[in-house]
């Protein structure tokens, strides 16, 4: 019964919703198309701007590579670091009772 | 203050290094806190702040890569991680992943995923609150029946979760580290691929749908549900992270700056469960994301009444409600270290 009613007032809300979509849209003040083919400008830019900016106009690929493999291998290095840190100043985690 | 601000290459605007710091450390306490991404803070708050919404939803997709790594060796650490669950949702959640990305670009094209996704988020977000304090209410007044009650405070499983573990679909999996004996591996995967379509559209790591379907559908107890589901938000970020740097719509210095604020935060969040139940956690984050839904809503008026005052008070909401819940957290974290340490004296 509870499912029920539960299920009503979400059902509810998504049809409030639809209803409310096209004058959300309609005030959106439309965004420019966006280009699927992006480049950006090179003018101005050194070092690691402008390596990530070639790598991202001209080998697209490796440029998502590089993002994925950074942000990994950066998050691995934080967590590590922080860890340490963390452990000198008595923070220490271990297994944990679960309660409600 | 302009000393502060940096040009990001590839999104081509001048944003604050300030502001990307906070907006990380206070989504790193927040989900090492409730288990989430955060996107549903950040996705917001980087288009509030001028970045294009696909360049804010590929950026924090990035970043919630980097971040959920952090989170989720915290949270193994405390025994909240049902790693089997995590390996089944990969499936799922790349299928899911990238329709949803598909659907982002081709809004996109037609000039319309800024209000269309505000939308998605404006419903789900307000819509799972409610249904998340209505359930902290019928659980701490004591209006439930009595099988009701038994059944809330079964920490295996909820009423909704126990009907879906009926569904005997084959194959049938069990989950020990939840504490689930027997759940069809088809009602896994089709949260999952909801989640990751989710993720993928809307920018987010699918942590604040993973959370409250890992902890009503599939019966998980809250803090398994918190460590599971940042295992979860990892995998579907990492494939999310790819996806659109692949499309072009990354920016990878912005990601790497939210991630050392992140890095820091989800230290504290992550401790802090250790110190409220989950009921606590629970209402804690039904508030925070009605909050983040406002925020979303007020930008959408910005549009339609054409008055800045509006995104200017979407900012100040959604970046006040993270800072306030970042200081609760803290706090908590700070009171609960305080009282372990006299009661080990």
């Amino acid at each position: 019964m509870r499912t029920k009613k539960i299920l009503l007032s979400l059902v509810l809300l998504s049809i409030l919703m639809m209803l409310l979509l096209p004058v959300l849209i309609a005030g959106s003040q439309h965004e420019e198309s966006g280009e699927f083919e992006h480049r950006v400008s090179t003018e101005g830019l050194t070092g690691l701007s402008l390596f990530l900016v070639n790598l991202y106009n001209d080998h697209r690929i490796v440029y998502a590579l590089v993002t994925t493999a950074a942000m990994a291998t950066f998050g691995g290095l934080i967590a590590l670091t922080v860890d340490f840190f963390l452990a000198r100043l008595g923070l220490t985690v271990s297994k944990m009772e679960h309660k409600e | 203050m302009d000393i502060f601000n940096i040009w990001l290459p590839i999104a081509e605007i001048k944003f604050s290094v300030i502001l990307l710091l906070t907006i990380g450390f206070c989504v790193g306490t927040l989900g090492g806190f409730f288990g989430v991404g955060g996107a549903w803070i950040v996705t917001p708050a980087l288009n509030i702040f001028g970045f294009n919404m696909s360049f804010a939803i590929g950026t924090d997709l990035a970043h919630i890569f980097g971040k959920s790594i952090i989170a989720t060796k915290k949270h193994s650490k405390m025994g909240n991680v049902d790693v089997k669950l995590g390996l089944i949702s990969i499936l799922g959640s790349i299928v899911g992943v990238e329709l949803g990305a598909q659907v982002v670009m081709f809004l996109e094209k037609i000039g319309e995923v800024g209000p269309v996704v505000r939308w998605v988020y404006i419903v789900l977000l307000f819509g799972l609150g409610i249904f998340m304090v209505y359930d902290y209410i019928k659980a701490t007044k004591g209006i439930d029946t009595e099988s009701e009650k038994s059944e809330n405070q079964n920490a295996s499983g909820t009423s909704i979760s126990q009907k879906l573990h009926s569904i005997k679909l084959p194959p049938m999996v069990s989950l020990p580290a939840s504490g689930i004996d027997s759940v069809s591996f088809w009602v896994i995967f089709f949260i999952f691929t909801l989640a990751g379509f989710l993720s993928g559209f809307l920018g987010v790591g699918g942590g604040f749908i993973l959370l409250p379907s890992l902890i009503y559908l599939i019966g998980c107890p809250t803090a398994v549900a918190v460590g599971t589901s940042l295992l979860c938000v990892l995998f579907m970020g990492g494939y999310g992270c790819f996806s659109y740097a692949l499309k072009g719509r990354t920016e990878l210095i912005a990601a790497m700056i939210m991630l050392i604020g992140a890095a820091i935060g989800a230290q504290i969040g992550v401790l802090a469960t250790r110190y409220v139940r989950g009921y606590g956690i629970r209402i804690l984050f039904a508030i925070m994301i009605i909050l983040a839904g406002t925020s979303v809503a007020l930008k959408q008026f910005q549009g339609i009444f054409e008055q800045d005052i509006f995104g200017t008070i979407a900012g100040v909401v959604v970046l006040g409600a993270a800072g306030s819940m970042t200081l609760l957290i803290f706090l908590k974290l700070v009171k609960g270290t305080m009282t372990e340490k006299k009661q080990a004296v």
